[in-house]
């Protein structure tokens, strides 16, 4: 693997030898916490218009992604093997200055109708609430305060405005991934596609919009485990969340739900199980576990599932280039917190939290 | 690059080899099968922390394991022999996690969506999950039955019966301010390739093709959309699916007809068809690139099917020559719409599909 420093973009390739297709992931810095001071969902907004305003190109690359979560959005494409430098310079030009009004109206609306689709299911509103509501002021529900009235009214200016701060190559990490790419062809084309050099500029931390708000009541009588770690899930984290599913199915309650909610140098496991009437049992249950379930044998296990499921992920070239855009493991890493919650009324209730052994 | 190594084990028993009155015991039986508490493979793949892939066919119960350590996974077929069923309290809660599933599976406005129409489509549904009532009826003999059905066998227990197209219009009731509508319209003749060349151009993923211009470029009324083949073989249709707010759900509708038919009827743009058959041949060796790739190609070689590398190859070759499916004559197409559909909205999506 390289790491190339294109005039202030970071550009990680990497040869997969016998690849039919390329994968490519650009990470930008930037995501719903940074929304401030414009609206609510100007980030999510500028992700839709960025990708509706990347040109056609010629060689038919299928549409790029893109998904703005709490603090980053990620845009990610495929093509075929000789399309690699077509897809660098695609990916790269969502860095570029580019007029992007006259899709604001378009993409305004499918926004629209993505946060309706969400808001039809309540249960993809749990996991960012009970995050936040373990560890507030982090950004970690910064996804769920857009609403159709902060869309509305978000302008012209705001985007054009968001875009221009926080659109940049010193914001940015790009990954590229394929068989025989060519290397400097593309880091050519990437530099030619990707925008102005701007000097260097300080970003202030984003600032986490909370409280929390309420959930629907229709998820009453769910209970909630929630895992507050670092960012990079260790082999005892991983041997938690496990422990936690065991101890709950073998009483006979499956999961549910489970998601990870990414902040400000944390993140946070949300798992939950519909208990309805006996909610209390399965609370009692999950408090009274903790570091008891986390046997040598439960931690080896854990190293062996990560490692395999580390090593099924890099077997793409898309995987392969999410990876090498994922954040460094941290040298600090804080103590992991369990905390046990119950959803009574549409509120979330704190039944008990742990601090857990490294 | 970590090496892996992906192993697919096949059991002749499909969901068509279910008898009526117990729909869904191959679902069970693979349920069984995959338990991590059974004592069979899905033991072996727990402890080894393979990743695992089911999928239940008309024709197979299909297995997959992949491992990137070096264990025994080569061995894996052998936890397949001498399966023994689950007592009565195991095969209850088999049943339970099983109609969890099929609840969850009717909960899901995407699923449900292409259940309504499938059977607008053919008349029946899939139900390979089964009922509470089939699901009921399913003893551990059964389940006994089932395996020693599968232990030597090398072809398929059943094959699905051929269906006959009806076409027409229904919707369902979905709580939630969207609406999900569909389409369909049957073809027929295709050479290879055709009929994925003619989805992607309409994008089997939304945006990139005609539907993505029609319903969100140009109108703005549609977030989640894309094309796709409804039924397999010669047997098929062009499909199409939007999910609107509940104002646009008539417009949706007829601009996702007018979508297919421009693509089936013609004229068709050779540009427009080279970068569609480029897409589409991202797609196909990109699920080559998958970690089950390489195994799922050599099984589609084993069964005689077209391999996706061939299938790229004909695709391209259907860039370039222009031959697409044509809209089978006489046969109405399928129209769905799951949500809060009016009476009026109703009459209009019925008009749609004549």
């Amino acid at each position: 693997m390289s790491v190339h420093n294109v005039n202030g973009l970071n550009v990680h390739l990497l040869d997969l030898p016998g690849a039919h297709t390329v994968g490519g992931v650009l990470v930008v810095r930037t995501g719903s916490a940074h929304d401030t001071p414009h609206p609510p969902g100007t980030a999510h907004l500028v992700e839709h218009l960025k990708i509706a305003s990347i040109p056609a190109g010629s060689g038919g690359l299928p549409p790029v992604r893109g998904v703005t979560d709490n603090l980053v959005t990620r845009f990610s494409a495929v093509g075929l093997s000789e399309q690699a430098i077509e897809l660098g310079a695609r990916l790269a030009a969502i860095l570029d200055d580019v007029a992007m009004d006259e899709h604001l109206s378009s993409e305004r609306q499918a926004v629209l109708v993505e946060m309706r689709q969400a808001s039809a299911n309540p249960l993809l509103r749990l996991g960012p609430t009970v995050a936040a509501a373990a560890r507030p002021w982090r950004g970690l529900a910064a996804t769920l305060q857009a609403d159709v009235d902060s869309v509305n009214r978000i302008t012209a200016r705001d985007v054009a405005v968001l875009a221009e701060r926080r659109y940049r190559r010193d914001q940015a990490d790009l990954a590229i991934v394929g068989s025989r790419l060519p290397v400097d062809a593309l880091l050519n084309a990437v530099d030619q596609s990707a925008g102005p050099v701007r000097p260097q500029a300080g970003f202030p931390h984003p600032i986490a919009a909370d409280p929390v708000p309420d959930l629907a009541d229709a998820l009453d009588g769910l209970v909630v485990a929630s895992l507050a770690r670092a960012c990079q899930e260790s082999d005892h984290d991983h041997a938690m969340v496990g422990a936690l599913r065991t101890a709950a199915a073998e009483i006979g309650f499956p999961l549910t739900g489970q998601s990870t909610v990414d902040g400000l140098d944390v993140a946070v496991d949300v798992l939950c199980w519909r208990a309805g009437t006996n909610a209390d049992g399965l609370a009692k249950v999950l408090m009274s576990r903790g570091d008891e379930m986390l046997s040598t044998t439960a931690i080896r296990r854990a190293s062996l599932e990560r490692r395999q499921s580390a090593g099924y992920q890099a077997q793409t070239p898309l995987g392969t280039a999410a990876a090498l855009v994922t954040p460094d493991e941290s040298s600090d890493r804080p103590r992991a917190e369990l905390a046990i919650w119950r959803v009574d009324k549409g509120r979330l209730h704190r039944c008990r939290e742990t601090l857990l052994a490294r | 690059m970590i090496a892996g190594r992906a192993v697919i084990v096949d059991l002749p028993g499909g969901s068509a080899s279910d008898p009526p009155e117990r729909r869904g015991l191959a679902a069970l039986a693979a349920r069984h099968l995959a338990d991590p508490a059974a004592g069979g493979p899905g033991t072996l793949a727990s402890r080894r922390g393979w990743r695992t892939r089911h999928r239940l066919e008309p024709d197979w119960s299909s297995f997959s394991f992949w491992s990137c350590v070096d264990d025994d996974i080569g061995d894996v077929a052998a936890a397949f022999e001498h399966v023994q069923p689950p007592g009565r309290a195991g095969l209850a809660a088999l049943v339970d996690r099983q109609s969890r599933l099929a609840n969850a599976h009717r909960a899901n406005g995407y699923l449900r969506l292409m259940d309504l129409l499938d059977g607008c489509a053919w008349g029946e549904q899939n139900n390979a999950l089964g009922t509470a009532a089939t699901l009921a009826s399913i003893t551990t003999d059964d389940l006994q039955d089932y395996f020693d059905a599968c232990q030597d066998r090398v072809s398929p227990l059943a094959s699905p019966a051929t269906r006959q197209w009806r076409g027409g219009y229904r919707s369902a009731p979905q709580p939630g301010d969207v609406t999900r509508v569909a389409v369909a319209v049957p073809v027929t003749g295709s050479a290879p390739g055709a009929v994925e060349l003619a989805v992607e151009m309409l994008g089997s993923h939304g945006m990139g093709g005609r539907l993505g211009s029609a319903l969100r470029s140009d109108r703005a009324i549609a977030y989640g959309l894309g094309a796709f083949r409804l039924g397999s073989g010669q047997n098929c249709a062009i499909a199409a699916q939007a999910q609107v707010a509940p104002e646009h759900t008539v417009e949706a509708g007829r601009l996702l007809m007018d979508c297919v038919r421009s693509v089936l009827h013609g004229p068709v743009d050779e540009r427009e068809r080279l970068r569609a058959a480029t897409r589409v041949r991202t797609a196909l060796l990109l699920q080559v690139d998958q970690p089950f790739g390489a195994a799922d190609e050599a099984r589609r070689k084993r069964l005689r099917v077209p391999t996706l590398v061939d299938l790229a190859t004909a695709v391209q070759q259907r860039g370039r020559d222009g031959v697409l499916p044509t809209e089978e004559p006489g046969l109405p197409s399928a129209v769905v719409a799951l949500g809060a559909v009016t009476p009026e909205q109703s009459s209009a999506l019925e008009r749609t599909h004549t």
